[in-house]
């Protein structure tokens, strides 16, 4: 209890110092003025009297002394006298300061920033309820790596299993049109079953979310019921809790909204906030279809996560469940699937994890490595960044020597000051760290926007620097001050006091060793970093020269057409498509037009079997090839060219025999030595393109992803499959104007357009994790090189300042200021020229670890290795120069006088 | 060895200061010392000095409260007083203090009873 009380007391008097002192003098004055009363009353003189008075109180100032230290902490006045005084130091050299300041801002602020994204992406666990015992199951096919369940697996796991005490299925998006009651809009619809939200312990921001009641399971059931998103709420409610009870109509389908879901909920992603939560049975009504086909629906469109019962692991529940799969997989084979589909659809295999992180597996997968990559270039510029500033703070320190002696022949102790330039570091780092969360979160912010640039959903990725990210950021700023003061500690509180004391003005190698040393360290690591990045930024370029055999090109546009509520009921793809294209065709300024399935450059083709038709064992012999559907016109329209037989026609319609057209490279693989057209080939299972005729043979191009060297394609005619919703169009020419398109699309009246890019800004997009590890690897290497003349300036300008009198001498004894200036310039080449020889052996072996991330280079790219030394042996040249010039123009005479 | 005296000094003097509270009532600082010294029969040479770091403790563990009041030649004074919890600690520390003193004292006269 009383220690309790002495600590508080303490603690109050840290703020009232001055007061507390003011006092104590008052006290002391009153007592000493009535001891010299009393002894005056004994007889004394005054002045004798209070000489008494003194010398029976003791020492005042010691008195003072002792009532500050029982007042507050002994140590932290030492520790405030500390920090006082550095910062005294500090506004002495802003110049310093500043170049410090902005190193570490910049420094830490870049680890921190790509921490940040680390762990929002990788570490963090989903922000729901108990996410460790949340577990996700999924499948994969021969041609989906990554698959999820069908309606009919759902059902008999959920009523099977005895894993978890609760299950969860979750239907990822889709954009659909709202009709919101007073506008026509679009929104992102998700479905989920009713327990999903209590389940996740998410609670809602107006009225309720979904309920189990809203949805049975088995038999398939559910209420008419919605829960708006909360950006969308804000957006188009204006955030009016009366929505509650309201409708809105989604592709045309009436929805009564129950409730409002918290910001930022993403479910169990971390990207994308839905508009719309409909129960998850209601799902079939957005396509049109009765709740009860999905009794007999194959499709592979849920995610089910389930909550792991108390006390069952991990591995118990993938027992069960791998146990109980192949009974699962045979009650849910649709009924007409036979042959060669049958045995692939009982193929399909089960995978069990964790779910705590969400699922957004597949960013993770592209962004995790380059991440790590770069996060290790930006640990390495925080290691060049301490050793840069270890050699400033020995300049620092160096100048300071004189005062560290006399101090030390006072009786100060070595740990006191070494105590003092630890402060200084840490007080400097930590300033930096401070500085670098602002920048982080800035940084993080620009970078989240433009990762996710493309998403039309509401994205919610959260990458602000969180309490561990601010934790990490401190601890790490805290290591980098003790790290970059320890050599000047050491240094300044080693040398001798008589002899500094008396030769103080006269030291000519102050820093001496060590700060060649450190600067030469600097130098070497340096390299590495700059090698490294110089390896990636030649990747990138690599990457971008690929012969894609798709032109990059401005003047190539893509469009993507929604479809209106049940804009496309009764359309005659015939008679649609043509007259669109046609249309557009004839817009001023465009050159030709055509349609496609997917939109060339990023991912998401068919993965589909192709073989010669007849051949009986599709899926063991069948090659896999790229599928997408093209229009006439498109080979033409992006520039690919067809090398034998012909492009699509609009002729091969609906009613016409069912075509194909190959790649060369699948054409050979197919028909080796043969003639291609003519041939009838298999693509894929699904019947309708069960027996498809080679009309076209077409360039190999890699329309999908750059970087992939399948160059298997096949293309099949647009108008023959009945998918008509993800079309997009292509269009060839100058200057095509995003309203003159989006007046004819809409003219027709049944899909509208807002979205139209060139097809050079969706390549560089499909290379955006080659870019952002470019982009950060041409920032560090540019910071890197900044540091290094910082550097090597800050040692040879303090060289030369040393060496003034020396200079000074040799000038006055004749020396030519050329030759003064070689020998400045060549002791500041020798120590950047040491640094790089040592550096350029490590980074041949520091390249080896960005191997994974390279494309089209190796690691021992000849142009990356050389230019990373000469530029830097450049950069050290001309920082060397400015001293040498100054130590050429030293006046003799005044550097002789000023000893 | 001179803090091990003044730690024992420190230990005594915030006894001595409280008895005499306890004994006069509210006194200023130089109130306290002289009759610290008085009691002693002068016997006991205070650096006054030190005096003020221990009330400051005192009053840190809330056993003494102070307050301005003017001085006999009608100056402000700081006027210390001793708080409850002060006197609670006071018999505390005076029966710890007879016990121990009884027991060294025993040590220091020879006796029959220590074999």
């Amino acid at each position: 209890m009383t220690a309790i009380r002495v600590l508080l007391a303490r603690l109050r008097s840290l703020a009232g110092g001055r007061a507390a002192d003011a006092r104590l003098r008052e006290e002391i004055e009153e007592h000493l003025a009535l001891a010299t009363d009393e002894n005056i009353a004994r007889g004394m003189t005054p002045d004798d009297a209070r000489l008494a008075a003194l010398r029976t109180f003791g020492g005042v100032m010691r008195t003072t002394e002792a009532h500050r230290d029982a007042r507050g902490f002994a140590w932290l006045d030492a520790f405030g006298q500390d920090v006082r005084y550095a910062l005294r130091g500090y506004r002495k050299t802003p110049a310093f300061t500043v170049v410090a300041l902005v190193t570490l801002t910049l420094a830490i602020g870049a680890n921190t920033a790509i921490f940040s994204l680390l762990n929002a992406l990788v570490l963090r666990d989903l922000p729901v309820r108990d996410p460790g015992s949340l577990v996700q199951i999924t499948t994969s096919t021969r041609a989906e790596p990554v698959a999820l369940l069908s309606y009919p697996m759902l059902r008999t796991i959920a009523r099977e299993q005895q894993v978890f005490s609760s299950l969860i299925a979750w239907w990822g998006f889709a954009g659909l049109n709202v009709d919101t009651g007073s506008e026509m809009t679009t929104g992102m619809v998700t479905a989920a079953t009713g327990n999903m939200y209590d389940e996740l312990g998410i609670r809602p921001a107006a009225g309720r979310l979904l309920e189990p009641s809203d949805m049975t399971l088995d038999p398939p059931d559910a209420h008419a019921v919605v829960v708006v998103g909360h950006t969308f709420w804000q957006q188009h409610f204006h955030g009016d809790p009366a929505v509650v009870g309201r409708t809105v109509r989604i592709e045309t389908v009436p929805f009564t909204i129950v409730g409002v879901a918290p910001p930022r909920f993403a479910a169990f992603g971390l990207t994308s906030e839905p508009d719309f939560a409909v129960p998850l049975t209601a799902r079939p009504l957005l396509n049109g279809r009765p709740i009860a086909s999905l009794v007999t629906s194959a499709a592979l469109s849920y995610l089910v996560v389930g909550r792991l019962k108390p006390g069952v692991t991990l591995e118990q529940a993938r027992a069960q469940l791998t146990a109980m799969w192949p009974a699962v997989r045979e009650a849910a084979l649709p009924a007409d699937y036979t042959g060669a589909r049958r045995d692939d659809f009982l193929a399909t295999r089960l995978s069990v994890s964790s779910a705590a992180k969400g699922t957004e597996a597949p960013l993770r997968k592209r962004f995790t490595q380059p991440l790590l990559v770069v996060l290790g270039i930006a640990a390495l510029i925080l290691l060049i960044a301490c050793v840069n500033l270890a050699s400033l703070m020995l300049s620092r320190a160096a100048a300071r020597s004189h005062e560290a002696a006399i101090r030390l022949a006072l009786g100060a102790s070595r740990w006191r000051l070494a105590r003092q330039m630890l402060t200084e570091g840490v007080l400097l780092s930590i300033a930096g760290g401070a500085c670098g969360i602002l920048f982080a979160a800035w940084a993080c912010r620009a970078l989240t926007a433009f990762i996710f640039e493309e998403y039309s959903s509401t994205v919610v990725f959260d990458a602000r620097p969180d309490a561990r990210v601010i934790a990490a950021t401190f601890a790490t700023a805290t290591l980098a001050g003790v790290v970059f003061s320890l050599v000047p500690a050491w240094r300044a509180t080693r040398r001798a006091v008589a002899e500094t004391v008396q030769h103080a003005t006269r030291t000519t190698t102050a820093t001496g060793g060590a700060g060649r040393l450190l600067v030469a360290t600097q130098i070497a690591l340096s390299l590495v970093l700059l090698s490294a990045a110089g390896v990636l930024v030649r990747s990138l370029g690599a990457v971008r020269s690929v012969q894609s055999g798709v032109e990059r090109t401005d003047r190539v546009f893509i469009a993507y057409p929604q479809p209106r509520a049940n804009g496309l009921d009764g359309i005659d793809n015939d008679t649609y498509y043509p007259e669109i294209v046609r249309r557009v065709a004839a817009l001023p300024g465009v050159e030709r037009a055509s349609a496609s399935l997917l939109k060339p450059g990023s991912g998401g083709a068919f993965a589909e079997l192709v073989a010669p038709l007849g051949e009986p064992a599709l899926l063991e012999h069948g090659a896999l090839s790229q599928r997408t559907m093209v229009a006439p016109g498109f080979f033409d329209t992006v520039g690919i060219p067809i090398v034998g037989g012909r492009d699509f026609a609009w002729s091969d319609g609906t009613r016409a025999r069912r075509v194909a057209i190959l790649s060369e490279s699948l054409a050979r693989r197919l028909f080796p030595g043969r003639e291609a057209i003519g041939q009838r080939v298999t693509v894929g299972l699904d019947p309708a393109r069960g027996d498809l005729e080679v009309v076209g043979v077409a360039a190999d191009a890699r329309l999908y992803d750059v970087k992939n060297p399948n160059l298997l394609a096949v293309y099949t005619a647009a108008l023959q499959d009945p998918s008509v919703n993800y079309k997009c169009l292509v269009i060839r020419g100058a200057a095509v104007s995003l309203r003159d398109v989006k007046r004819v699309v809409e003219s027709l009246g049944r899909e509208n357009l807002d979205r139209m890019v060139t097809l050079r800004y969706i390549s560089e997009r499909a290379l955006l994790q080659e870019r952002l590890t470019a982009m950060f690897s041409t920032f560090f290497g540019a910071l890197a090189l900044l540091l290094a003349a910082v550097g090597v300036y800050g040692l040879m300008a303090y060289a030369v300042a040393q060496r003034q009198r020396e200079i000074g001498i040799r000038v006055a004894l004749g020396a030519a200021t050329r030759r003064v200036m070689a020998d400045i310039l060549r002791d500041g080449l020798a120590v950047a020229g040491t640094g790089a020889a040592i550096g350029f052996a490590a980074a041949l072996g520091a390249v080896q670890l960005v191997r994974s991330l390279l494309f089209g280079v190796t690691p021992y790219d000849p142009a990356a290795l050389l230019i990373a030394p000469l530029s830097l042996l450049l950069i050290a040249t001309l920082a060397t120069l400015i001293p040498a010039l100054r130590a050429a123009r030293v006046d003799p005479m005044i550097a002789l006088r000023a000893e | 060895m001179a803090s091990d005296k003044a730690d024992v000094l420190h230990g005594t003097l915030a006894l001595m200061v409280l008895k005499t509270l306890d004994a006069l009532g509210p006194l200023h600082g130089y109130g306290i010392a002289r009759r610290i010294e008085q009691i002693s029969g002068n016997q006991l040479s205070l650096n006054q000095g030190t005096l003020y770091p221990a009330l400051l403790k005192l009053e840190q563990a809330g056993w003494i409260a102070s307050k301005w009041g003017a001085s006999q030649n009608n100056r402000r004074a700081r006027y210390y007083s001793l708080t409850r919890g002060g006197r609670k600690q006071l018999e505390a520390e005076a029966e710890n203090w007879s016990r121990t003193s009884e027991i060294v004292a025993r040590f220091m006269k020879p006796s029959e009873d220590l074999t």
